[in-house]
């Protein structure tokens, strides 16, 4: 009977004994939508959900797979301090060879984008545009409202720094 | 070198033993350290991996070391038969094979299962469920587990 109880107990060590950096390997393979429910597993999911490091990986990943969660475009190159920004006039969706112009007109460039979300960043503002295909609503909304779009925000804006 | 040095032998935690080429099994980083070092002989003992799981992941790396070798098969066959390979998978056994995965240090293989979960796991349920406790053993198979590791009973 201890034995049959210590077996159960010993599986349980088992079962917990995924190194965190595998779960991270797995949760960074995740949509963005999952990943904002999945915060509220634990604090230490929370803590790195919300980790830059873990959103860049993610990020890069979802890239990789083809199926970026938010695409962010500047409205306007004027709108960027940071030169760096501006050089970005195109971005590859993933492994899709669809590649993106930055806007200056909305409907002619978003009309690519099917299905994507588009987040449209102002630095100037602080202040996000985003656009909805679907609904073909644009919304704009204060970065602090909108945590699961201000998200990718800046890990974005680290990518192009890094590229 | 001589034909026996060219293979090598695996052993996993139930004491299965398997022989494979050497290198099919040098596709995990940890196997080649070990080798490098010449800290092991011919037969490597894994204390971490079942047979059951030690199959599977000799499987894969068999798969992609022929494909690294000589070129025969597309990638996109590759691809393929990793789907095939992970489709079918309960939680438990993916579950093994990224612990295997993990601690082989094969990383490709790592990242294949780590996706397979990605893909298969939705709700918050289901994680708690993948990471935490799944009894979804038969019986024989808890009983053999426990066989197994009646030396971590013993304080």
């Amino acid at each position: 009977m201890s034995k049959k109880r210590g077996c159960l107990r010993l599986r349980l060590l088992r079962k917990e004994s995924l190194p965190h950096d595998v779960v991270e390997c797995i949760l960074e393979r995740l949509p963005l939508n999952t990943l904002m429910r999945f915060k509220a597993v634990s604090k230490q999911w929370n803590s790195t959900i919300g980790d830059p490091f873990f959103q860049k990986r993610q990020l890069k990943q979802r890239q990789q797979l083809g199926d970026p969660d938010v695409l962010m475009v500047s409205i306007s190159p004027d709108d960027f301090i940071n030169a760096g920004i501006e050089s970005l006039t195109t971005l590859v969706l993933g492994s899709s060879s669809s590649s993106v112009k930055i806007p200056t007109s909305w409907e002619n460039t978003l009309k690519d984008v099917l299905g994507k979300k588009i987040c449209c960043f102002r630095e100037l503002s602080g202040r996000l545009v985003i656009h909805d295909p679907e609904t073909k609503s644009y919304d704009q909304v204060a970065f602090s409202a909108h945590s699961n779009i201000g998200y990718h925000v800046c890990c974005f804006q680290s990518l192009i720094s890094i590229s | 070198m001589s034909k026996s040095e060219k293979k090598i032998v695996l052993k996993s935690l139930d004491n299965e033993a398997f022989e494979v080429e050497k290198a099919v099994a040098l596709q995990s980083q940890t196997i080649w350290v070990m080798c490098e070092d010449k800290c092991v002989g011919n037969e490597i003992p894994l204390e971490n991996v079942t047979g059951q799981i030690l199959a599977k992941v000799i499987d894969y790396c068999k798969k992609h070391a022929v494909v690294d070798g000589d070129g025969d098969e597309s990638s996109e066959e590759l691809k393929n038969w990793d789907t095939e390979f992970t489709k079918n998978m309960d939680q438990s056994t993916l579950f093994n094979m990224i612990l295997a995965a993990n601690y082989l240090n094969i990383k490709s293989l790592l990242n294949l299962t780590c996706q397979a979960v990605a893909d298969k796991t939705k709700t918050i349920d289901e994680f708690h469920t993948f990471l935490n406790i799944e009894n979804n053993f038969t019986p024989e198979e808890e009983a053999q587990i426990c066989q197994e590791n009646l030396w971590a009973f013993d304080d």
